[in-house]
């Protein structure tokens, strides 16, 4: 057996929670002599063992204590209780082109990186014509980051990224951006370093690319780990979990939000929205889209639907100017970027009435999606006039979702499955 | 002995991260502004104007006693320059660790040379107000004598008492987010705690103690005694200022490495 590259011992995880930065005060000052903090446990007695050259693939729903573990994995963060070790130099993309400055060119942006990696100087300046050519930014490397598309500042920060030559290699859900091109690039990347001996943890949601490029696999169920098996296996676990707590749900009857009929559609807005796609979107932000959501029949959020599920998208629009006239509209693409579905309330004849400063509005968009497995992301934008190209926001990547095959097993021809009626002639 | 060693060992170990670090925070200061790195020299020229105006010519105090406006201006801006690069690295110190939250929660960093490079950048501000303020005294003919040369070391206990508070500030400013409201309020009473704008002469002796257990009065007065009167510092405030600069530097350094495994948790 070959010697270990990580090595998860019993590892629990507590955040403190204080009811008001008051209270961590005072406990800071009582030198803990009085508690004021609850623990929330994000991971319980986890303990798994990853093998020099393995590439690990972790699962989980949101919340089940993924991201905190390749955050300990990291050295970001220390347990709470048992012991976390890596052997050798560990590259993290927990966040692409964290602690880039966007004043600074691609160029020193990258050097930083390297040098923070460990990296000599010299290492670095010997690399960055590979850096330059993958990322495919050409003579963009020496303009200052804050003039690259969204799509030239993940390129690059990931280019740099697999370009220290880490011994352990730290994914979370990075691959999901970037366009496909880019992304066959990834994964090339990732196979020759595999080829070469890197070990990888990887954290996605895309059970296809998980069973493509992973040796193993984890499945984590709220902060413990379920099952560590191979790819096949726990993507099939983790397929009847999801299938089983949706059976559950339905045989329970109505939905559990709800009183009677359905729950009431209130408004929110979520930082963690804001923070996510800043990269992605444009316009006036004389409105702005707060908040996506894609929602099964009974109204819980999903990330991945069934083949031809009918499915809600949810858009949550503050406006902070007044709007006599406005259109909301979605779009789904696929990882090509076609735009494979898409509509909005001009064309579906909903109009949005007008809006004053400080209004909202959430709008619902009740579709069956009977498209051809894989993964899509969702677009959405509000617009000022239907002849016109002008936004108050326009956001790419709002969500990105999972179309999982037929149960069936029938194949699907082309990205979109319409009813055919097929009449056979024998003569 | 380790734990003493260990703050050294952290400059010359990321000497090259610090070097980027710092390169990017000066050129940050002034990359986008018309008139680039001549603030360096204009922010104290203002407040030097400034205090002249009201401590000399209205207030009239006077360095010695047959010295006029001038004189005052040229201690008043030997003892502000070190003074402004002290409050500005404290001043930043204190939310450094809030501003670079993605460096610290999604990326391994080695976060104690933040602060580090914040008092490096602010002391290469003040050694280019110091370049035209020497210009100033040679061309008033006024030229230095070989105290000069000991300036660099008086520098190099600045930077470890400046370094060791920077440490101890940003630490504490992420457990206790008020610290960075409290550093504003205790710059400005340290400041005029501080015999800046006024000579230490001027002080009643009953309050004499609360300049000397300053610090900040034991590197003005060096300053001053280096660059204006060519002598060397007072021994005696002097060797106990270079204690307290190392004590601190080596402490900072401790207790920042002691909360470092937190920091993720705190932000």
């Amino acid at each position: 057996m070959s010697s270990s590259a990580i090595e998860v011992d019993h590892v629990s995880k507590a955040y403190r929670l204080y009811p008001t930065p008051r209270h961590r005060a005072l406990e800071l000052m009582l030198f803990g002599a009085r508690r004021y903090h609850t623990d929330f446990w994000a991971l319980t007695d986890v303990s798994l063992r990853v093998t020099a050259g393995a590439t690990l693939g972790l699962i989980g729903n949101n919340g089940s204590g993924k991201s905190t573990l390749l955050q300990l994995i990291a050295g970001i963060m220390t347990p709470t209780k048992g012991r976390v070790a890596v052997n050798g130099r560990i590259s993290s993309l927990l966040e692409l082109g964290a602690g880039f400055n966007p004043e600074f060119t691609g160029r020193e942006n990258v050097e930083l990186y390297g040098i923070v990696m460990g990296m000599s100087r010299d290492e670095i300046v010997e690399r960055l014509p590979m850096i330059q050519a993958f990322a495919g930014i050409g003579e963009f490397i020496d303009r200052p980051v804050k003039s690259y598309s969204s799509g030239m500042f993940v390129r690059l920060a990931f280019s740099a990224a697999i370009h220290v030559n880490p011994d352990v290699l730290l994914v979370d859900e990075a691959l999901a951006v970037g366009d496909v091109l880019f992304q066959h690039q990834c994964i090339r990347r990732i196979r020759e370093m595999q080829a070469s001996g890197t070990t990888i943890v990887f954290v996605s949601h895309d059970m296809g690319m998980m069973r493509s490029i992973c040796s193993e696999a984890v499945l984590l169920d709220r902060g413990r780990i379920e099952a560590h098996d191979d790819p096949a296996t726990i993507a099939n676990i983790y397929h009847a979990k999801t299938a089983n707590a949706e059976a559950a749900s339905q045989t329970s009857g109505r939905p559990r939000s709800s009183g009677d009929g359905a729950a009431p559609v209130t408004f929110r807005a979520d930082t963690n929205f804001d923070e996510r796609v800043r990269l992605f979107r444009h316009g006036t932000g004389a409105a702005r889209i707060r908040h996506v959501e894609l929602l099964d029949r009974q109204g819980r959020p999903v990330s991945s639907v069934e083949f031809d599920d009918e499915v809600i998208l949810r858009v949550h629009v503050q406006y902070y100017e007044d709007a006599a006239f406005s259109i909301l509209g979605f779009s789904i693409r696929d990882k090509t970027g076609t735009d494979v579905v898409g509509s909005n309330t001009h064309e579906e004849n909903v109009p949005l009435p007008p809006r004053l400063a400080g209004d909202t509005v959430v709008v619902d968009f009740r579709q069956r999606l009977p498209l051809a497995k894989g993964s899509y992301s969702v677009s959405t934008a509000l617009a000022y006039d239907r002849n016109k190209p002008s936004y108050f926001d326009w956001v790419d990547n709002a969500l990105v979702l999972t179309v999982l095959p037929p149960e069936s097993g029938k194949v699907i021809h082309g990205k979109v499955s319409l009813p055919v009626d097929i009449a056979v002639h024998v003569q | 002995m380790a734990t003493m060693l260990a703050p050294f060992r952290v400059l010359i170990a990321h000497r090259q991260a610090i070097q980027i670090f710092v390169n990017r925070d000066i050129r940050g200061r002034y990359i986008n502004s018309a008139l680039g790195v001549w603030w360096a020299v204009i922010q104290p020229l203002a407040l030097l104007a400034l205090y002249t105006f009201v401590f000399s010519s209205i207030m009239s105090i006077k360095w010695t006693e047959s010295a006029g406006a001038g004189e005052f201006a040229l201690y008043a801006f030997c003892g502000l320059l070190p003074w402004l690069a002290m409050s500005d690295a404290l001043t930043r110190s204190s939310s450094i660790l809030l501003d670079q939250t993605p460096l610290i929660k999604k990326v391994v960093f080695p976060t104690e040379i933040l602060p580090v490079h914040l008092v490096l950048s602010a002391l290469i501000v003040e050694i280019v107000g110091l370049a035209v303020f020497l210009v100033v005294v040679i061309i008033g003919g006024r030229l230095p004598g070989w105290s000069l040369l000991i300036l660099p070391f008086v520098m190099a206990l600045q930077f470890l008492f400046m370094t060791g508070v920077a440490w101890l500030l940003s630490t504490l400013a992420l457990y206790l987010r008020d610290v960075r409201q409290v550093v504003g309020l205790v710059l400005t009473l340290w400041m005029f705690l501080t015999p800046i704008v006024y000579p230490a002469s001027l002080v009643p002796a009953r309050f004499r103690w609360v300049l000397d257990i300053n610090p900040m009065t034991a590197i003005v007065g060096a300053y001053r005694a280096a660059l204006l009167d060519d002598r060397m510092p007072a021994p005696v405030p002097f060797a106990l200022f270079a204690v307290i600069a190392l004590v601190l530097f080596v402490s900072g350094h401790w207790l920042f490495m002691r909360t470092k495994p937190t920091f993720a948790d705190l932000l």
